[in-house]
């Protein structure tokens, strides 16, 4: 087989090169005759055994348990998760509203109570005084004796609105 | 794998015992010497450990870890691009496993082969390498994987491969030239 320059270099770049490995026979006839493919082929050896020169690292002494300690601390929290973030957060959440409603239904109560408390007590003067004033006019009929029984009047009450009743004539 | 999926945790302490060298060279070989490689390494466990309910033994082990590996490298290579576009101080300073072609006539003509600095020159070479043609090399150089199990890796075909490798191995060869030249003389 004869082969040339580009054959030679595409075999060249899929060979594995290795200490003392045999070419084939065409490419060493090649090689023989082509002074530039020869030296392309040393340099492909020297810089695959170049490679060689990496050097080899090792781990620190502490590094698989550290590694473990960190895989395991990590599963630790992957089981704590489920429950944990999403529901704590649903459950924390469900507490701030309930907080929230009990506090405002609270709130509201208190000032309902307030507000009726002050609408009795608004009402209260007016009635009273109504009260009082229907008292005044209708003194005569209550100082009837009749209309003390029915309206239950008890016998001091009767003597006061007799007095009541006195004062007001001796006026007129 | 399928121990640690029926909750025994004593096999996911072998299992980190067992491939914390090599998930540890891998990211040291893919990520040059950026980031903060034991701390990726822990990242790959932590991912496998976080998997273990979803894991399917459908393809070997090893290929899936592997691709952990190198999804979780390429991530953080590209984190680290944006930390350098921001901090352009960062990126001067020399550190960041950069290609700087050098000038090899100003190298220091003893030993160039055994020296540090080739080290440091090989893993330049390799952490500025095309993200795919890194994954093939390190997996084919280090790993010795064969090309069908690059692909599974990659999620790729054979023939993808195979010119990701060459084309992997003709920049390495051309970046590391001017050091192996001078070795010679």
């Amino acid at each position: 087989m004869k082969v040339d320059c580009d054959d030679f270099r595409n075999w060249l770049g899929e060979r594995r090169p290795e200490p003392g490995q045999m070419l084939p026979e065409p490419w060493r006839q090649h090689l023989q005759s082509c002074a530039s493919c020869r030296e392309l082929e040393e340099l492909d050896q020297e810089a695959w055994q170049a490679l060689d020169s990496h050097p080899v690292v090792h781990a620190s002494p502490g590094f698989v348990a550290r590694v473990v300690r960190a895989a395991l601390g990590e599963a630790a929290r992957e089981r704590l998760r489920p429950i944990g973030r999403r529901w704590l957060l649903i459950a924390a959440a469900a507490l701030l509203l309930g907080i929230a409603g009990l506090w405002s239904l609270w709130t509201s109560a208190g000032e309902e109570e307030a507000q009726e408390l002050a609408r009795l007590e608004a009402q209260q003067l007016p009635e009273d005084f109504l009260r009082h004033l229907d008292l005044l006019e209708n003194l005569d009929l209550l100082a009837d004796e009749g209309v003390a029984a029915v309206l239950d009047l008890t016998s001091d009450e009767l003597a006061a609105l007799h007095a009541v009743e006195a004062m007001d004539e001796g006026g007129r | 794998m399928l121990r640690l999926q029926r909750g025994d945790t004593g096999a996911f302490e072998e299992l980190v015992a067992h491939y914390q060298g090599i998930i540890l060279n891998l990211i040291v070989r893919f990520m040059g010497r950026r980031g903060s490689r034991e701390d990726l390494a822990q990242e790959v466990f932590l991912r496998v450990f976080r998997a273990r309910r979803d894991y399917r033994p459908e393809a070997r082990f090893s290929t899936w870890l592997y691709r952990i590996v190198f999804n979780l490298c390429i991530n953080e290579n590209q984190r680290d691009r944006r930390r350098r576009t921001v901090s352009l101080d960062g990126a001067a300073d020399g550190r960041d496993g950069s290609w700087d072609p050098v000038d090899p006539a100003g190298l220091p003509p003893e030993g160039l082969v055994e020296s540090e600095e080739l080290h440091e020159r090989v893993r330049a070479v390799v952490a500025e390498l095309p993200e795919s043609q890194r994954v093939a090399l390190v997996l084919d150089k280090y790993e010795g994987l064969s090309q069908r199990e690059i692909a599974a890796v990659l999620g790729t075909t054979e023939k993808a491969v195979k010119s990701l490798l060459a084309r992997a191995r003709d920049n390495v060869r051309d970046r590391l030239m001017p050091y192996l030249r001078r070795a010679e003389s």
